[in-house]
């Protein structure tokens, strides 16, 4: 009986307006979003290894001058992320690239800045068009299939025979999720045939996996949709009434909770702003600076105020002798007290923005539609875990810069008694094309799940718990 | 009859749950919206002051330009934010030299700095009238119209109202009027309350020109919006016999308009114009810089060869003399050629945003968000004006602060030399000026007059297919 339900079902959806106004859709809007996502994502592949390999040659011809000169800047470039064809997350807005220096590491300009007037309202990326088209339709079609039928008075016809109530739900379940299906898995498909056309590295390491993953979540997620949709209309008796109420759903869950949840969560936790820290980072490093140099000087008066020039211009003289241990020794406890207290400082701020993140995730998490865009972004290697990634590297790479080259060259600025500047440079060969380059290790499957499990769970909630509460509601209602 | 008819639609609208739904959502959404971005307009007003007042610190004279990092433009965040948001945060708002010691002319690098602080507010949109009207509103409007043809023809109340002696024009005429009071009234109760609370918090609107024109007009724009959208509800509602396919072809009408439409017009606009990324033209020009800079630093070699040891020579100053003139030439053709590449990035980049406007225009949605922009200064006309005003102060800057070095290569190295009055002269200041009100009121015109049209074409197109509505 359910298969003749389920058959039933299909054969008047696809007869009906809606099948192929949705399949038109979809094959529509999911291969374009490909093509135009795919021509960028070329475009930024192109610029960005033009950009390494200039850096490179730049870095390549690095002089001892200009370490001492301290005018040394190394650029780490981030690769663009292949999967960010189907969703932008946040591609846009983190920096392409980081700028390592003597005194640490600065943000470079983001893809937004570059591209802000031609994004202006973002991307026509498979995420969104999955979450503001597909998963609207997906509502409206579920919305009337109970209440709609119940109005045409065909409902009743049905359960006049011998079946189970269990058994409708089920088949007009299946039956209805089955005409979405299939058209979406052809758009997708076509989507996949575009990429490959545009010589999009589809099968290149575990991208394939990836891409099969996506489409298996968002097959999940349109069922979410449209079991929410069958619930709503195994709620009210008129179609009308379903209308409104899932347009308010969709509305709640796609547009207001993620807004609201921020919003709430920055009134609950405000936070200092990056900008606050950064310049309260590099006040600190000054005046540990000037305390040093003013140290320096001292010490070095105390050695050399009554030594001749001969003293202090041989290496070996025991004024020198005396001089470089205390010299490194103080320049060490600087190093150590700037390392901790700027640690101290990062590690305060990040306690209070992931206090606050974590609120606004999971509030938005309450919408099914902002668990589902997280999910997603994380396996693209486009979401939260990339930026957290970004930032590891990040600082790797600055440690290693630091023991390769910046640790090599010491500029000891010293302040004397009487107010008067000094420089002394001492530098050790620094091979500059040895460098260690800069790579972000992507986030593998197991990682991208484990950080969104809240995810998941808002996900298997909101298809499970709307399933149970459409099957309670159809047991009661009447059909007549 | 018509006063009858009006108070008829008053009441209904009154009486039933919508019009408190609306109030509510109004009275709640609005207010919420703009307090929230009062709050995030203080702390970027704040970050910008504590960038200008530290930079102040540093940077007070010539020299401190030259060795202490450079200079540095800032621009206010716009008052105006709390209307729409638009491109604020990625708008570039600080200009930096970079300048590698020793080789003028200045080039200024923009950036935004505001982006990094509000990652989720970017991801997911802010919560500015934009969003309000152009979502929430006019989804609003969708739901009180799509049943005023079909769904009274469902429930039999529009044969019963046809059948007294009452002309279809006055019917739909006061419909029109009294839902769309039922829709307006709410959002100007709402936006009153939200200006009383802006302007008890001490919002200054002194910093824009014209800012109550432009709130002014975009007050018109969204109720010119929202008035769109519910004709449009009217018109297909008149064309369909069953209320609910009505809303089902309005919902993916909007879906299509708000979201689609403007992205697609956007990426067709690119195909047309392509235009290339900042970080291309910056290689571009550094390549240039490169080629020409190799050409002169070969001729300078020569001349440095023959330089004399004794500084005071006669001989001295004349290979000084040289030397500076092939600089000076070289320098014009290095800005002759960066003058060429900007042009020609620039005519393509107004060119693609002039196609992407007009394409996008075609949805009243469109027609809406771009011009909200524009007004709250935070579109694309004050990308361009911060464009334009770095570019005013590279020259300053070049002219009071990096064409005073001079430089003299001789056979062993180079000296440098920076006259002592010139180095302790005050450093160049920059204030920014947002684009002048009269540029933005020409600039959004075009799409009024749009939205009119869109209002009285929806509407026409209501009257004529309601005149000839099936009301059985």
């Amino acid at each position: 009986m359910l298969k003749t339900i389920i058959r039933k079902e299909v054969l008047e959806t696809v007869f009906s307006y809606r099948f192929p106004l949705f399949a038109a859709i979809c094959l529509l809007l999911i291969p374009l979003g490909m093509t135009v996502n795919q021509a960028n994502y070329a475009k930024r592949v192109r610029d960005w290894s033009e950009q390494v390999r200039l850096a490179d040659e730049a870095a390549a011809a690095i002089k001892l001058q200009d370490i001492m000169a301290g005018t040394v800047t190394i650029k780490g470039f981030r690769r663009p992320a292949p999967l960010s064809v189907f969703t932008q997350g946040f591609e846009s807005t983190l920096p392409r690239y980081y700028e390592f220096t003597q005194d640490g590491f600065k943000p470079g300009e983001s893809a937004s800045d570059d591209e802000s007037i031609l994004s202006v309202q973002g991307k026509v990326d498979f995420v969104f068009l999955v979450q503001m088209v597909i998963s609207l339709i997906a509502l409206l079609f579920a919305s009337d299939m109970i209440s709609g039928e119940k109005e045409s008075g065909t409902l009743r016809l049905m359960l006049a025979n011998r079946l189970p109530r269990d058994t409708v739900l089920a088949g007009k379940i299946g039956g209805g999720y089955l005409a979405l299906w299939v058209p979406f898995l052809l758009a997708f498909l076509a989507g996949a045939v575009v990429l490959m056309l545009g010589a999009f590295p589809l099968f290149a390491g575990g991208i394939a996996g990836r891409v099969l993953l996506i489409f298996l979540v968002t097959s999940l997620f349109v069922l979410t949709y449209f079991t929410i949709g069958i619930a709503v209309s195994a709620s009210t008796a008129k179609a009308r009434t379903s209308l409104v109420a899932i347009l308010i759903i969709w509305a709640a869950f796609q547009l207001i909770i993620p807004k609201l949840g921020d919003m709430a969560a920055r009134l609950i936790h405000p936070v200092r702003t990056e900008t606050e820290v950064s310049l309260q980072k590099s006040l600190l490093v000054r005046s540990l600076d000037m305390d040093q140099a003013k140290e320096l000087g001292r010490q070095w008066d105390l050695i050399f105020a009554s030594a001749t020039q001969e003293a202090r211009d041989k290496d070996d003289s025991p004024e020198n002798k005396k001089w470089g241990p205390i010299r490194d020794d103080i320049q060490q406890r600087t190093r150590e007290r700037k390392a901790q207290q700027l640690a101290a400082i990062d590690e305060t701020y990040a306690q209070e923005k992931s206090r606050q993140i974590n609120l606004a995730v999971d509030l938005s998490l309450i919408s099914p539609s902002a668990a589902f865009a997280r999910l997603l972004a994380d396996v693209c290697g486009t979401g939260e875990l990339e930026r957290a990634k970004y930032l590891e590297a990040v600082r790797a790479h600055q440690k290693a810069l630091d023991n390769e080259l910046f640790s090599k060259v010491k500029r000891t600025l010293m302040i004397h008694a009487g107010g008067q500047m000094s420089m002394g440079f001492s530098a050790m060969p620094v091979d500059a094309s040895k460098l260690p380059e800069f790579s972000i290790t992507p986030a593998a499957m197991a990682e991208a799940f484990k950080a969104n499990v809240r995810s998941l769970l808002s996900l298997l909630f909101w298809l499970v718990a709307p399933f149970a509460f459409a099957y309670v509601k159809f047991i009661r209602y009447d059909v007549r | 009859m018509m006063r009858v008819l009006f108070l008829k639609e008053i009441r209904e609208a009154f009486a039933s749950r919508r019009f408190w739904v609306i109030l509510a959502l109004c009275l709640v959404l609005i207010p919420l919206g703009v307090e929230v971005s009062l709050k995030d307009y203080q702390t970027r007003l704040q970050n910008y002051r504590e960038a200008v007042r530290i930079y102040g610190e540093q940077t007070k004279t010539v020299t401190d330009v030259l060795y202490k990092g450079g200079a540095k433009a800032f621009a206010p965040p716009s008052p105006l934010g709390f209307l729409s948001l638009g491109l604020a945060l990625v708008n570039p708002n600080v200009a930096e030299t970079q300048y590698k010691y020793g080789e003028p002319p200045a080039v200024m690098r923009l950036s935004n700095n505001q982006g990094r602080d509000n990652l989720y507010e970017f991801f997911y949109g802010p919560l500015d009238l934009i969003f309000v009207v152009g979502v929430v509103m006019s989804l609003l409007a969708i739901i009180m119209s799509y049943g005023a043809i079909a769904g009274e023809k469902e429930q039999g109340t529009l044969g019963l109202v046809l059948s007294n002696s009452l002309p279809r024009a006055r019917i739909i005429l006061a419909k029109t009027a009294a839902n769309s009071l039922v829709l307006i009234i709410p959002f100007i109760a709402a936006l009153t309350l939200s200006l009383i609370i802006l302007e008890i918090q001490g919002l200054s609107l002194a910093a824009v020109g014209g800012a109550w024109v432009s709130i002014g007009l975009s007050v018109l724009f969204a109720v010119l919006f929202i008035g769109a959208f519910f004709n449009l509800g009217l018109l297909v509602s008149a064309l369909t016999k069953q209320a609910v396919a009505a809303l089902v072809t309005l919902l993916l009408a909007w879906v299509f308009l708000y979201g689609v439409y403007p992205r697609l017009a956007s990426a067709a606009a690119q195909v047309v114009h392509p235009v290339k990324s900042e970080a291309r033209l910056a290689l571009e020009k550094a390549q240039v810089r490169a080629n020409i800079e190799k050409a002169r630093d070969a001729e300078i070699d020569k001349l440095a060869k023959a330089m004399p040891d004794d500084e005071k020579s006669p001989a001295y100053e004349e290979g000084k003399k040289k030397q500076e003139e092939v600089r000076a030439k070289y320098r014009t053709d290095l800005e002759a050629g960066w003058r060429a590449l900007d042009r020609e990035s620039e005519a393509r980049r107004a060119a693609l945003l002039g196609l992407t406007a007009d394409i996008a225009r075609l949805s009243p949605v469109s027609a809406f968000v771009r011009p909200l922009a524009e007004l709250s200064r935070t579109g694309w006309l004050e990308y361009r004006q911060f464009g334009v005003e770095a570019r005013e102060f590279e020259s300053v800057l070049n002219r009071d602060v990096f064409d005073k070095l001079t430089f003299v290569r001789m056979r062993g190295g180079a000296t440098v030399n920076l006259d002592e009055k010139a180095g302790a002269a005050t450093a160049p200041a920059f204030e920014y000026r947002p684009t002048p009100v009269e540029v933005v009121v020409r600039n959004v015109l075009p799409d009024l007059v749009l939205l009119v049209l869109f209002n009285l074409l929806f509407f026409a197109g209501a009257f004529i297919a309601f005149i000839r509505y099936d009301a059985r």
